[in-house]
């Protein structure tokens, strides 16, 4: 199984939407990180675990971006099967993320 | 041969009457407007000092109509003046309010003298002093560094994570004697850096050109962290894409105001400007923090709305708040 880690892999500190607005931007880790494992996830057909924990906090729009915007360039119903979420810290972000993945799909249709 | 028409006699006073129509009219808008007349660039040691009396209650939080009123005042004085203000008879003063006048003080640019006098009230001279008021105005005497609270005065062509962090950390520690991670306050704090980026300057101008102002107070005896952001830009209701009819209609026929629009912006009603339906989580976000129990005692005044979202009191204000403040504690 690959994972990735945001605090490991990325940073502590998730800033906002687009990388226009500031650092570790939502469009910057969907573009360095998430995109080219999920790519690889699909190719080695693996589960890709995404680890929130341990970074001082998110903002809806990081989140958004980042995975509503992985869900904008693949098929929503694929990313919920390969992607397995992780937050010890805010559970409740599970649902949310889960949530911005179904909304992009319905920014499709 | 006929006169001419416009050597007439009635023509002649028709214009001495149009011309004392127009002048007057021109004197009542300078009155009206008086808070656009550009700061006058005279050196500061040649303006005379003005005094200004600091409402006993400082606080936007608690007091917005005459806190309001006074920032104006100190925004229109200081256009011809250096200022003294009269902190003596102050017997309340909340973050808030200190976040605000450090705006206004920086907006001067260094054009002008600020000084005045410490409350005579022990606990507001302490807030003053410990929220880092004075790392921002020079003082006669030498006083006690801040170590409670911190105001960090940035440009918002970038939201910054980092500060955020530090914020969070000097203020908890303040407040539980060892920094701690607070997410939803750090969430809070991204998304209104990233609503003054994005919204702040309105329609006609490019992003990322207004100035926000962030402030952190730990206060150990109710063990309380509580947060203070400004932005100086156009206010939420300037900003907001609105249809205009839909907005006249709600306003005659079902008597809504701003209140309502702000109610509905946290509710996630209203769309982004973007007109794109994964954006706009900003205010909502905050909310939904809110609501979780994330943050608390949440407070948002813009323009002339004030509103108490955790008592349920939103308000029109007797005076247009310039920008856009959200306060909350964690």
């Amino acid at each position: 199984m690959l994972s990735i880690s945001i605090l490991r892999d990325f940073t502590d500190t998730p800033g906002p939407r687009s990388r226009d607005e500031g650092k570790h931007s939502g469009d910057q880790f969907l573009e360095e990180i998430l995109l080219p494992r999920f790519a690889e996830a699909v190719q080695t057909n693996q589960k890709l675990t995404v680890d929130l924990d341990g970074t001082e906090g998110y903002a809806t729009s990081f989140l958004e971006a980042a995975f509503g915007g992985l869900a904008r360039k693949h098929d929503p119903e694929r990313v919920l099967k390969i992607v397995v979420f992780k937050s010890d810290d805010e559970p409740h972000l599970v649902e949310e993320v889960k949530k911005y993945i179904l909304e992009a799909n319905a920014a499709r249709k | 041969m006929s006169k001419k028409l416009y050597s007439t006699q009635k023509w002649k006073n028709y214009l001495k009457s149009r011309q004392r129509y127009q002048l007057r009219r021109t004197r009542e808008r300078g009155r009206r407007r008086r808070e656009v007349i550009p700061l006058t660039r005279t050196r500061f040691r040649h303006l005379p000092f003005a005094t200004l009396a600091v409402p006993s209650s400082f606080s936007i939080i608690q007091n917005p109509n005459e806190t309001i009123a006074f920032l104006r005042e100190f925004r229109y004085v200081a256009q011809r003046n250096n200022l003294t203000l009269d902190l003596a008879a102050t017997t309340c003063i909340t973050i808030d309010a200190i976040t605000v006048l450090i705006a206004e003080i920086l907006r001067l640019g260094g054009t002008r003298l600020v000084n005045g006098s410490l409350p005579r009230n022990e606990s507001c001279r302490d807030l003053l002093i410990q929220s880092g008021f004075f790392d921002h105005v020079r003082s006669r005497n030498p006083l006690p560094p801040g170590k409670k609270g911190k105001i960090s005065p940035r440009k918002s062509n970038q939201v910054e994570g980092d500060t955020a962090k530090e914020l969070i950390r000097i203020g908890s520690e303040a407040a539980f004697g060892s920094p701690r991670k607070c997410r939803g306050a750090y969430s809070a704090l991204v998304e209104c850096m990233s609503n003054t980026h994005n919204h702040a300057t309105g329609k006609r101008e490019a992003h990322g050109a207004e100035t926000w102002y962030l402030t952190v107070y730990g206060d150990a005896l109710d063990g309380s962290v509580r947060y203070t952001f400004l932005d100086t830009g156009v206010g939420i209701f300037r900003s907001v894409r609105l249809n205009n009819l839909k907005k006249a209609y709600n306003r005659f026929f079902k008597g809504e105001d701003h209140r309502h629009i702000l109610k509905d912006i946290l509710e996630g009603k209203v769309a982004s400007r973007t007109g794109l339906p994964f954006r706009g989580k900003g205010l909502p976000g905050i909310y939904k923090s809110f609501l979780a129990g994330r943050i608390k005692s949440l407070i948002i005044i813009s323009n002339d709305v004030y509103a108490n979202v955790a008592s349920g009191d939103y308000r029109i204000l007797g005076t247009q708040f310039p920008g856009t403040l959200v306060y909350w504690e964690s």
